[in-house]
């Protein structure tokens, strides 16, 4: 049976193992890293439908699923994300700890053979991917992509990311665009799949009842400081539904690597990380604005979102009361209790990881990928040390850019 | 204290029940950085209509359940949710068709924000300001539904299927029902169900056996009192409806579809548990990504994904059939046909062993999480079936009636644009 080692190259995998015992199941994942561009993404969302319904050996999905049922269970798929200008397709298995089982042999082999299988022996007609399966899968993520439209937080947040980054490739989404899609040939796809396995940067991380192994990793690379945007924007669309939808994006110069990176990150959690942030509490508990509030930061692309559904009428006041709120917090108004507390949550979830084996993984991967040697210890000690001003000083350099806003008020 | 043990998972939890009826459940889980505790109330958003331990019948709106969940953390000298969270704990809650639970997660201190916990059905701290507030945000999330086209499908077609049982009605209410709610509603429904006989407490983390002592000594006297509950009043909907096929326009590149079939109720809860174990196997080999009728429409571009639920609780059951694709009639045709001669084509004993086993590697991995592990035992506990008794049902089932088990009137609505590509 075909292992994950033979399946490429000796030395072009980067590879980390995590042992951890307790889970009744194992996980492998392998990410694969590509520049980040519309038609990378859309290639990369399609290749692995296409892959995900036929290949050589099981050549339908039923074969697939009813090899997935008789390993009990495994779960296999890909799936796509992004950081900064990177875009990473994933690829999994988790397989069950089969010594659990009332079973008389231990199937991990051919659980993870199955898994090769599917990414290494495609379903080929003269060369080609099925083009059955190559046009439905096509249409269906065509589908896919369009119907963004019928949620309109989802949709509110793509728009406001692609009028931000519209000068960059930041703004694409993880899939791409319908244009990009539409554009792509089969002998495309099968160049890209070629491609994707020859000369991508590969790294193949397993968690669970695997020796630990110290990574062996490349070189990474440099990333530049990403450019300011200096036009503010604010587009409005309307639609025929009973909330209004308000997307806004702070900029920020604050790059993932610096050390102010912590200190944005808890600004975060203060304002709107969760039930406990001052968004939640003021927006939505004191005045009744709205039921979802919310902000996230990403620091790989310097850009802090808030997102908030509401009934059109309180509009202009939402407005301000967050310009207010967001104002108040620049200005030191942050009480020691959020802040003492937004550092435990920090901590806690930083801690919990640990609990879950594929946020686990895909944290590792992640700091992997940046060149962060930090480990989860240091980050908690790093919080630990961190104190008021450093997060006042790290609010103070977000400044809002752009804003999306989707009247709705059936 | 009793034991129950799973020789499969090789895992164990205690439980405790007091003399007032109250009950701790313990499970340990070695390795595991977050604890959790889950305070489970028999009392969810079915239970409109009831009589009172003081033989009166009372009446609640609808949402009454989900409204009362929001507001039992408001306390004199802030909110109990804060307090909890100044912990490091995550705290959330929801609202189930037959109860509620409030819970938190945390790894370090676990019994400061237990304490809080145990004091929700105590405090009763809202106020009819507070009550007054809460109506924005409820509507505020009942809007945030109304714009889901899938959750509006779905929620035309309950309502039509079950127009006089409760479960026709949202979980949240409608913004005008939620106009009706008083403290003193909430008042009524705390007296008549949250008492310690209609609760328990399921507490899951890195513990010992032993932690049981000091669960014990951390409960306020409240849950050592005992008071009588509520007698719930459900009546079964045993109308046909009027209209099968519900049509609604909106914007949305692919229709959206609900086909809910709706069955005869059944109240023994072991022979309801065991059917619904039943039809989950089947529907899963009918219906799964495996089957010829998911791959024949989904080859044909009939639909794009599929989701199949088997629901049942006091005096309702049904099953839904729930996806988006570009041929919502094409599927509501398919559909009909293999339902009707389901009965003489039945399900092949190897599909059903494959689904059995791909049941037992995924029952097995649900078990890497706290959160699964309680919300499973809950879910459970108020079918009155065990955790650990799952996979021996599931191994035993056999499959040899197919008998009427797709008898039954139904609805099917779609919501769909105005347009020649979607008809």
């Amino acid at each position: 049976m075909q292992t994950i080692e033979q399946l490429f190259e000796p030395g072009r995998l980067i590879r980390r193992d995590i042992e951890h015992r307790h889970f009744k199941s194992n996980l492998i994942s392998l990410y694969f890293v590509r520049p980040l561009s519309a038609k990378e993404a859309a290639l990369g969302a399609l290749l692995g439908r296409v892959l995900s319904f036929s290949s050589e050996a099981y050549p339908s999905m039923k074969a697939i699923s009813d090899q997935e049922d008789d390993l009990y269970g495994v779960v296999v798929y890909f799936d796509s994300d992004k950081y900064r200008d990177q875009l990473v397709i994933e690829y999994k298995l988790i397989y069950p700890n089969y010594s659990l089982l009332p079973i008389d042999s231990d199937l991990s082999e051919q659980a993870v053979a199955f898994y090769i299988s599917l990414l290494a022996r495609p379903l080929l007609v003269d060369g080609l991917f099925d083009q059955d399966v190559f046009e439905t899968e096509k249409s269906n993520l065509l589908e896919e992509l369009a119907s963004i439209r019928k949620d309109p937080v989802g949709y509110s947040y793509r728009r406001c990311n692609e009028i931000h980054f519209r000068d960059s490739q930041l703004g694409v989404y993880k899939y791409g665009d319908e244009a990009s899609l539409r554009s792509i040939t089969n002998q495309e796809l099968i160049d890209y799949y070629h491609e994707l396995l020859g000369s991508s940067d590969i790294y193949c991380y397993r968690h669970g009842a695997y020796k630990p192994s110290p990574i062996r990793a490349k070189a990474t690379r440099q990333f530049e400081r990403l450019p300011l945007i200096a036009e503010t924007k604010l587009v409005e669309e309307e639609r025929n539904s009973h909330q209004s939808i308000l997307v806004q994006a702070y900029q920020t110069d604050i790059d993932q690597a610096d050390a102010e990176a912590q200190a944005a990150m808890l600004f975060n959690q203060i304002l709107g990380g969760d039930a406990n942030s001052v968004l939640f509490r003021i927006i939505r508990e004191e005045l009744g604005y709205c039921y979802h509030i919310e902000s996230r930061y990403d620091k790989y692309r310097g850009v802090l979102f808030i997102t908030t559904a509401y009934r059109e009428a309180d509009h202009e006041d939402l407005i301000q009361r967050i310009d207010q709120l967001m104002g108040e917090i620049k200005a030191g108004h942050i009480s020691s209790t959020d802040f003492e507390v937004a550092k435990l949550e920090a901590i806690q979830s930083l801690k919990s990881l640990a609990d879950h084996q594929a946020t686990m993984l895909d944290y590792v991967f992640v700091q992997d990928l940046f060149g962060k040697s930090d480990t989860i210890p240091d980050r908690v000690a790093q919080l630990e040390a961190m104190a008021l001003p450093a997060v006042i000083e790290a609010a103070g350099r977000f400044d809002l850019i752009t804003s999306f806003h989707l009247k709705g008020g059936k | 204290m009793k034991e129950v043990y799973s020789p499969l998972l090789k895992e164990a939890y205690y439980e405790m029940r007091l003399p007032s009826g109250f009950q701790i459940f313990l499970y340990p889980k070695p390795g595991i950085y977050n604890k959790g505790a889950f305070l489970a109330v028999g009392y969810g958003s079915l239970y409109e209509r009831f009589v009172g331990a003081d033989g009166n019948t009372y009446v609640t709106p609808p949402g009454t359940a989900h409204f009362l969940e929001h507001k039992l953390f408001e306390n004199e000298s802030g909110d109990l949710f804060e307090s909890m969270a100044r912990f490091g704990a995550d705290v959330n809650a929801y609202t189930a068709l037959d109860h509620t639970c409030y819970y938190f997660t945390a790894p370090d201190h676990f019994y400061e924000s237990l304490g809080h916990l145990l004091q929700l059905p105590i405090l009763r701290a809202y106020t009819e300001a507070g009550v007054a507030s809460e109506r924005s945000i409820i509507a505020s999330e009942i809007d945030m539904y109304l714009d889901s086209l899938d959750y509006r499908s779905y929620r035309t077609a309950l309502s039509a299927l079950y127009p006089k049982h409760p479960i026709g009605q949202d979980i949240a209410g409608t913004k005008e029902s939620i106009e009706s709610i008083t403290k003193e509603t909430l008042e009524v429904v705390m007296d008549q169900f949250y008492v310690p006989a209609n609760m328990f407490l399921f507490v899951i983390g890195d513990f010992s056996p032993t932690e049981m002592d000091r669960l014990l000594e951390s409960l306020p006297p409240f849950y050592h009192e005992a008071r009588p509950r509520a007698k719930v009043l459900i009546e079964r909907d045993e109308s046909v409806p009027d209209e099968t096929l519900l049509v609604e326009h909106d914007e949305t590149p692919l229709a959206v579809f609900d086909y809910l079939l709706k069955l005869e109720p059944i109240g023994d809860p072991v022979l309801a548990f065991r059917r619904y174990i039943k039809y989950n196997l089947i529907l899963d080999v009918l219906f799964g990504k495996g089957s010829a009728f998911f791959e024949d429409t989904y080859r044909r571009g009939i639909l794009t994904d599929l989701a199949v639920e088997y629901h049942y609780g006091p005096g309702y059951r049904y099953i839904s059939f729930s996806g988006e694709g570009r041929d919502p009639t094409g599927f509501r045709t398919k559909l009909d046909d293999l339902l009707a001669g389901f009965h003489q084509t039945g399900v092949s004993m190897e599909e059903v062993e494959r689904i059995k086993r791909k049941t037992m590697g995924q029952f097995l991995m649900g078990f890497n999480s706290i959160n699964h592990i309680a919300h499973t035992f809950i879910a459970f506990y108020y079918r009155q079936a065990r955790l650990f008794d799952f996979l021996d049902i599931v191994e035993s089932m056999a499959l040899d009636d197919f008998m009427n088990l797709f008898d039954g009137s139904y609805v099917f609505s779609t919501i769909e644009e105005e347009s020649a590509w979607t008809r």
